[in-house]
């Protein structure tokens, strides 16, 4: 029960902080931020359940009202934003993650964790993301994938940083990584 | 880093943050069912009015001054609404983005960081229905919001120690150690809570 309190908190304040390091903010006003690396990391780590909890946490409390997004951004007002859908997706996105980690127990883990932050950090994130710029910047849903499109490479870095981060943290202490046990 | 609070008391700071989290959802939400430039524009100019009215000119300019973080959509909204031919649509999307970061920044201009957390936990009571520990989700919000300045510097640090050792400054390499830290930590403070008492299992 501690345990899992702690976790939460000091995870969802990781994807607070990795909201410090400078943002790019792109055309499509959504910015290139590490926050998403944060999202992949609480699934990869702490897996579906825990993982989900801390990112939902942390957005309840972007939309209550703390200026934790990136660029120092939040309150409900980010609802009609276009990066909403990308924000709605954080949880859903952690939680496809620590799922499809905790699926892949008995594969290798480098290509358990790059699986599943493709899937949940960037296509099932993807998904409320396009969703929320429809609407909110009236894009088309081709205009809103070319939108998107810039995103790729960086999201592709921030795959290989939470393979490299987890797999790290599964040899040196195979316990922490709670996906996994 | 929470300084959201001006300095300007306002009328609205008597309000209950309670009231003013309903007032402020439910407006936020008819923003999204109203479709026509003129009446979204309308309201654009009411919210310019409330702040007024609410805490006189000086609170007006704050005010309008919060709204620089949305500069930049709106003005990717303008160009790609001009460029689609679509500026009707443009205009409701500005004016309604506008809008909804008005109505939020009022809520937050006019409460404290600390009682909003306050209503947070204690409505969280609430939360028992769907089998979460509130005392839990208090510890929780407690946690989370001490750490973040604490793994900031613990960052800024690491940062430090990776730039005297090598000519570079890179993220990526601190992102290892820092992690592992991270769960130290909830090792160190999970064995600090319990030998504290722990977590209640039931709120007595």
């Amino acid at each position: 029960m501690e345990k899992t309190s702690v976790l939460v908190a000091l995870f969802a304040a990781l994807i607070a902080v990795l909201g410090l390091v400078p943002a790019f903010p792109l055309a499509s006003g959504v910015p290139i931020t590490a926050q998403s690396l944060g999202i992949m990391l609480c699934g990869t780590i702490l897996g579906a359940k825990k993982g989900g909890m801390a990112a939902l946490f942390f957005v309840v409390l972007t939309l209550v009202g703390l200026p934790l997004l990136a660029g120092g951004r939040g309150g409900i007002g980010l609802l009609a934003g276009a990066s909403a859908g990308f924000i709605i997706g954080f949880p859903i996105a952690a939680y496809t993650t620590g799922w499809l980690m905790e699926k892949t127990k008995s594969v290798d883990i480098q290509i358990s964790v790059s699986l599943s932050s493709v899937v949940g950090g960037i296509i099932i994130l993807y998904i409320p993301g396009l969703i929320g710029m429809m609407i909110n910047a009236g894009m088309s849903l081709n205009a809103a994938l070319v939108a998107v499109s810039v995103y790729l490479p960086g999201d592709v870095l921030k795959v290989i940083l939470a393979t490299i981060v987890t797999s790290a943290i599964f040899k040196a202490r195979p316990n922490s990584v709670l996906a996994r046990n | 880093m929470f300084n959201n609070v001006s300095s300007h008391r306002t009328k609205l700071d008597e309000v209950s943050v309670e009231k003013k989290i309903v007032l402020t959802c439910s407006a936020a939400a008819t923003l999204f069912f109203i479709k026509n430039p003129i009446v979204m524009f309308s309201i654009f100019s009411l919210l310019l009015l409330i702040y007024f009215l609410v805490g006189g000119l000086k609170f007006l300019r704050l005010g309008l001054f919060q709204l620089k973080v949305t500069i930049p959509f709106v003005i990717i909204l303008a160009f790609w609404h001009l460029y689609l031919d679509h500026l009707d649509k443009g205009m409701t999307l500005i004016f309604r983005l506008i809008s909804a970061f008005l109505i939020a920044n009022l809520f937050l201009l006019t409460s404290k960081i600390h009682d909003i957390i306050l209503a947070i936990q204690k409505y969280s009571l609430y939360l028992k229905v769907f089998g979460i520990n509130p005392h839990a989700v208090s510890i929780t919000i407690g946690l989370f919001i001490r750490s973040i300045p604490i793994l900031n510097q613990r960052a800024k640090n690491l940062m430090l120690a990776q730039s005297a050792r090598s000519t570079k400054r890179s993220f990526w390499r601190i992102s290892v150690p820092l992690a592992l830290s991270i769960l130290d930590d909830a090792d160190h403070v999970s064995e600090a809570l319990r030998a504290r008492g722990g977590i209640k299992k039931r709120e007595s």
